[in-house]
């Protein structure tokens, strides 16, 4: 039998280079640290401005949204509102610099040149975000209720095993972790490839917390089994044995979900591809968390192993790291 | 707890059932799948469902999206509406005598200022028009004391340009008024500093009732429709005289080229001309000033077919709340409980110990001049708490409270622009994805039936019934749904193709240890089900406590999200528990069971090494 178990140290050490750059990238300003959220926040949930719009000719929004891409507005929301007129949200156009021409005679002779705009019927204005930025903070702490709730089931749930609360924590740390993943990549992409968020990203956070608590419990319902079949074994080789039971379950279930958004990615529109990403990256998390985080912290808390952890990341996080290091090392 | 309980729930339809022999049970289960499967897919494939049993109400269901389900903004579309605040000036005129709102219209036609005039009082009318510069002002002034002797004030009210302030008030307002009727994710912004667009799900399109007075051919009014480019979906007929148009959105510059072109053009009388729609019953419930008043109306009969409305100083700032309740006096149907203030209930308890009993007297309360309701007063009511019946739908008493209590716009607004909207998501981009969402389904069930064999044509065929499940609880809900219920639906699509997962794998388990295969799905199933059971039981806890915050924090979102997900994990427990179970079942009984390897092939290849799962 592989022994998953014994190499506890390094699943934590490899979170903790995934996670930590995010978590940098989410405190450094403009982050945490000056007050915001250290994500790019998208057409949603700033100002921006408004375009009414009509052409000579028919023209489709998938070629104004070419064109606008062209032109580094890709995030532009367009909707038709008539045969030849539409409505296009981008965000805040920017103001004439010196001799230069504003963003929007720019794209207003743009889309002149390609489809024969009428510019004298253009109405141009600002607006105000379509999502309040509360959204964010309120789906925040809904996540956070939710965790003490789920929390207190899988205590009552796995009451039949010793310290069964340890479970509920494990499995909101696996949460935890799934979605400090996402956050941070996502924070990270928004500095290097100024991807954005939107009211999408929120869906799609929900969607694996979600995913990653149902991901865990499959494997601690197997643990649950085998403590009770097996009272005389130790804690690590319990877990050990369960991981490989429901291995095969975790990887079919896995590639399945890839499967289906690898088909979305591939042949689906645009439009969501924002939000295939956080459920493709989550769900590589939210397995990952189940197998190799919420059931090695399990042992690491059985083991007596946790004060060590956290005693000395409070000091620095190279002593973490030392600590890890010394795990590894058994 | 919880988790006992819903284990306990879906327990007890089983035992319910079938108490007894093991085949008994699975037959009668059958029926009960079959039953379900019918009603779903009898609401899912008609395009439009309306059910009337008597004693309750009609039920109609059928959205414009595809399998007739209401969809959002951001998957479908909707109507568009644009309000600007109203800065036009108004001249408040104050007369000697009695007169009516017509006399001094048709008075300021004649000197061709085009004026809407709305009465204030017997003799005060306010006259709004859109260009009433001083020039203009004067002329007025001049024609209509040349007309009526008696005009004793004419005072021009300047509204000057909303405040930031202001315009955040309205847009609190509309956003009110919008949500609390119910709309999922309407998208309400200012724009510039004295508009503000509303777009809402599925408003769209308007159907226009023309009666004429005498006989007309379809021909020739395809041939009007034709000449003034009006281009529509359908045109029914529903007798010789009257027929039923389907549009677009009609811009009221349009409704008046078509009401023009029916009168000249086919040379005969229209008797009505009625234009209904999406957008018209949400132009409705946002209001133009949102100002609401209460009057004393006097009726020449108790028909009360010609009327008169008498100020009474009640306003909407009188009052205090106004909710729906079970009408109290026959307990059966709606009605709305008001409450005013204590300057109200002294002007209502004064009103109602006037009227009540009076046969020809009503309250008319008015919302921007239309009347909204008129009750008769049935009793004098001292304290302020009233009840308004009237065999009200649980619809219509809503929307009435709404329009009732959310106070009037700081601001009046007129409509610029209205107009149909695509979908925010672009349509083509969406169906694109839809197609993509079906292939990776499709790829998800063909690997299931290469890797679990007969058990996988059981989940596909399990995860077919899940998903006409869902879609007819979506319509007949109905839920309009948006891009956040579609993550919960295929999150819970996710957890279903799980569920089936984990019972074939246990099933697989006690097939490699010996077992035969109907006990293995026996055994398998209930091994499996304690994993299914916390796990779907933790995401509707979660699903809850989304539910519960996005309600009271207004995030749609969030609501809409967990939803359909709480939506989809109790199909996907009714479908694992009761299909994938029962056919399983089935199909050991029909004589395939007999073949392992149709279920398990890799099982009996390994039943040597059964260590490997076991111990």
């Amino acid at each position: 039998m592989i022994d998953i178990v014994g190499k506890r140290g390094w699943y934590f050490l490899i979170s903790a280079l995934i996670i930590l750059p995010g978590l940098i990238s989410l405190i450094v300003p403009p982050g945490w640290a000056s007050g915001q959220s250290g994500l790019n926040p998208g057409i949603d949930f700033t100002s921006g401005s408004v375009l009414q719009v009509s052409f000579a000719s028919p023209v489709s929004e998938q070629q104004i949204l070419a064109r606008m891409n062209v032109l580094g507005h890709g995030e532009a929301l367009i909707q038709r509102t008539g045969e030849r007129s539409f409505f296009i949200r981008t965000k805040l156009l920017a103001e004439p610099v010196g001799d230069l021409p504003s963003e929007r005679e720019l794209l207003e002779q743009d889309l002149e040149d390609s489809f024969g705009l009428v510019r004298d019927q253009v109405k141009f204005d600002s607006v105000s975000p379509i999502i309040a930025s509360e959204t964010v903070i309120n789906a925040f702490y809904a996540m956070l209720a939710a965790s003490v709730f789920i929390l207190l089931y899988i205590w009552y749930a796995f009451r039949r095993v010793p310290k069964s609360y340890r479970y509920g924590v494990a499995a909101i740390l696996a949460l935890v972790h799934d979605v400090a993943v996402v956050i941070g990549v996502f924070s990270i992409l928004g500095k290097v490839l100024n991807m954005e968020v939107n009211s999408m990203f929120i869906v799609g956070v929900l969607i694996v917390a979600g995913y990653s608590v149902n991901d865990t419990i499959v494997v601690f319902d197997r643990i649950r089994e085998n403590t009770i079949r097996f009272p005389d074994r130790a804690l690590a080789s319990l877990v050990n044995m369960s991981i490989m039971d429901t291995v095969g379950r975790s990887l079919n279930t896995s590639f399945t979900t890839l499967f289906v958004l690898l088909a979305l990615l591939l042949m689906g529109g645009p439009s969501i591809r924002g939000l295939l990403l956080v459920v493709a990256i989550g769900a590589v998390a939210g397995t990952y968390s189940s197998i190799f985080i919420a059931s090695q912290f399990i042992v690491i808390w059985d083991r007596g192993e946790l004060g060590k952890l956290i005693g000395r990341g409070r000091r620095a996080t190279s002593a973490t790291t030392t600590t890890l290091m010394s795990l590894i090392g058994r | 707890m919880l988790g006992r309980w819903i284990g306990g729930f879906f327990g007890s339809i089983l035992w319910m059932l079938f108490p007894s022999s093991s085949r008994e049970r699975s037959i009668r289960l059958s029926f009960l799948v079959l039953l379900i499967l019918a009603v779903s897919v009898a609401s899912v494939a008609f395009r439009e469902v309306s059910i009337n049993i008597p004693g309750f109400s009609q039920l109609d269901r059928g959205g414009s999206g595809p399998l007739g389900l209401k969809l959002g903004l951001d998957l479908r579309g909707g109507g568009h509406l644009v309000y600007q605040a109203d800065t036009a000036t108004r001249v408040e005129v104050v007369f000697g005598e009695e007169l009516t709102a017509r006399q001094i219209t048709d008075a300021a036609n004649e000197l061709q200022i085009p004026v809407s005039v709305k009465p204030k009082g017997n003799n005060v009318f306010g006259i709004r028009s859109d260009d009433l510069d001083a020039e203009t002002r004067d002329r007025l002034e001049k024609g209509l004391k040349e007309k009526f002797d008696s005009l004793q004030t004419f005072q021009a009210i300047e509204t000057p340009a909303p405040t930031p302030d202001q315009m955040e008030g309205v847009l609190d307002i509309i956003n009110r008024r919008v949500n609390a009727f119910g709309t999922e994710e309407p998208i309400i912004q200012t724009i510039g500093d004295d508009r503000i667009i509303v777009q809402l799900p599925g408003a769209t399109g308007s159907i226009t009732r023309i009666t004429f007075s005498e006989p007309v051919e379809r021909e020739d009014l395809l041939s009007v429709l034709a000449r003034i480019e009006l281009r529509f979906n359908s045109l029914n007929q529903e007798d010789n005289r009257t027929f039923k148009l389907k549009t677009n959105t009609l811009s009221s510059a349009k409704k008046s080229e078509l009401l023009q072109a029916l009168g000249d053009q086919l040379g005969v009388k229209i008797d009505s001309f009625q234009v209904v729609g999406g957008i018209d019953e949400a132009k409705a419930l946002i209001g133009e000033t949102a100002q609401l008043e209460f009057k004393e109306r006097t009726c020449s009969d108790q028909f009360c077919l010609d009327f008169e409305d008498a100020d009474i100083g009640l306003t909407g700032d009188d009052l205090e709340r106004a909710d729906v309740v079970v009408d109290s006096r026959t307990g059966v149907g709606w009605a709305i409980s008001i409450q005013f203030n204590n300057r109200g209930s002294d002007i209502f308890s004064d009103l109602t110990r006037r009227i009540a009993g009076v046969e020809t007297k009503r309250i008319a309360i008015l919302l921007d001049d239309e009347v909204l309701l008129a009750p008769v007063s049935r009793a004098w009511i001292r304290d302020g708490r009233s009840e308004i019946t009237g065999n009200f739908t649980r619809e219509e008493a809503r929307k009435n409270s709404i329009q009732l209590e959310s106070g009037a716009l700081p601001v009046p607004l007129k409509i610029i622009q209205e107009s149909d909207v695509d979908a925010l998501l672009g349509s083509a981009s969406l169906k694109k994805s839809l197609i993509a969402g079906m292939i990776g389904l499709g790829l998800v069930m063909v690997f299931m039936v290469a890797y679990y064999r007969m058990a996988g044509v059981v989940a596909a065929i399990s995860l077919v019934v899940y998903s006409l499940i869902v879609l007819a609880i979506f319509k007949m809900f109905p839920i309009t749904l948006t891009l956040s219920h579609i993550g919960g639906f295929i999150l819970s699509i996710g957890m279903a193709v799980d569920a089936n997962v984990l019972i074939f794998e246990r099933m697989k388990e006690e097939v490699r240890i010996g077992r035969t295969l109907a006990s293995s799905m026996e055994v398998g199933f209930n091994r499996a089900w304690p994993a299914i059971r916390d796990g779907n039981v933790s995401t509707l806890i979660t699903c809850l406590v989304l539910i519960w915050f996005g309600d009271r924090l207004g995030g749609g979102l969030i609501t809409g999200f967990a939803i359909s997900l709480a939506v989809g994990v109790m199909a996907s427990m009714f479908t694992a528990v009761v299909v994938s179970r029962n056919l399983l079942q089935l199909l050991a009984w029909i004589g395939l069971g007999r073949r392992i390897n149709l279920f398990t092939p890799e099982g009996l290849r390994r039943a040597g090494d059964a260590s490997v799962g076991g111990s």
